[in-house]
């Protein structure tokens, strides 16, 4: 399928969901190799939709939170806010910028600490 | 969630429930594994979540592949490369650290992640406000978000599965379109 100049939104679109769909596939590849399960094709693509429309979701989600902190920015805060409602998810995820920050040194200073 | 306000949403994006697929078209991908297998570790909760906080445990001594996280995000495509390193024999330990969640478990490779450039460009595509910036760490941080929600949407389909399979429904072992619809909702609210 060649990209044409004219057809540019929707063929930008459709390619950026080739690509998560591919990516995705290959999480899910992965994932059945370890639970023993295999996934039909439709399974993937019905993944990609959601995935698609979840990062959709969590961007406005970003963009509003970094906005009500009066920044122009996405950090780390931000992101571990949408994990708010579950504390499993906040823990996994407050536990893997803790892992980044201990592999990278001083990377991203402290402002997490709270 | 702020479904309300996605102005971007475009309309209705159901999911179109396909019909099975046959065994025979699927063959290549069943040779791995015999359907079924792996039912043994069945650790079934009756918190009405199933699969929840299973998945939970196995993603808990998760490390992070820390080649993804020296990259920079100008960094080629070719990160999706690294799923080529998992060997079968890698494959049934990791089944096994998963029935056995205590201790840390250090995994070599996680799963595939989605290519930080790809997430980047899709959450700049989000944005209203063009002017709206992402750090990388959090950036980093969103790909692990999403990779939950993904690992998180495998394992619960895997649940429903073993759940229709033991009312007589299909054992093939085959995640279809039906499970993810059935955990969909919950799954949503969840993340």
């Amino acid at each position: 399928m060649a990209p044409r100049a004219g057809t540019d939104d929707v063929s930008d679109k459709e390619r950026l969901k080739s690509a998560l769909w591919y990516a995705i596939g290959k999480m899910v590849d992965h994932e059945a190799l370890i639970s023993g399960h295999n996934a039909t094709p439709q399974f993937i693509g019905a993944l990609t939709e959601m995935v698609w429309t979840h990062i959709e979701n969590t961007s406005l989600d970003l963009e509003n939170f970094a906005k009500h902190a009066g920044r122009s920015m996405v950090n780390t805060d931000d992101v571990l806010l949408l994990a708010r409602r579950n504390e499993g998810l906040d823990a996994l995820l407050r536990s893997f910028v803790d892992h980044i920050r201990a592999e990278h040194g001083s990377g991203g200073g402290s402002k997490r600490k709270s | 969630m702020s479904s309300a306000k996605n102005t971007t949403r475009k309309g209705p994006a159901p999911f179109k429930p396909p019909s099975r697929v046959s065994d025979a078209s699927r063959s290549a991908r069943t040779s791995t594994k015999a359907p079924g297998q792996g039912q043994g570790r069945q650790s079934r909760d009756s918190n009405g979540l199933p699969g929840f906080s299973s998945a939970r445990s196995s993603l808990a001594p998760m490390a992070r592949n820390t080649s993804l996280l020296d990259l920079d995000i100008e960094l080629d495509d070719d990160d999706d490369e690294n799923e080529e390193t998992n060997t079968p024999q890698q494959n049934t330990a990791e089944t096994t650290a998963r029935e056995t969640p205590t201790g840390p478990v250090h995994l070599e490779g996680g799963p595939p992640p989605i290519p930080l450039k790809l997430l980047a460009r899709l959450i700049y595509e989000g944005f209203e406000d063009k002017n709206m910036k992402i750090g990388k760490e959090a950036l980093t941080t969103t790909s692990k978000y999403i990779e939950t929600f993904v690992r998180e949407a495998m394992a619960r389909a895997a649940q429903e599965r073993k759940d229709s399979a033991e009312d007589g429904f299909g054992g093939d072992g085959f995640l279809q379109v039906e499970d993810l619809e059935k955990l969909a909702p919950q799954l949503l609210l969840d993340f």
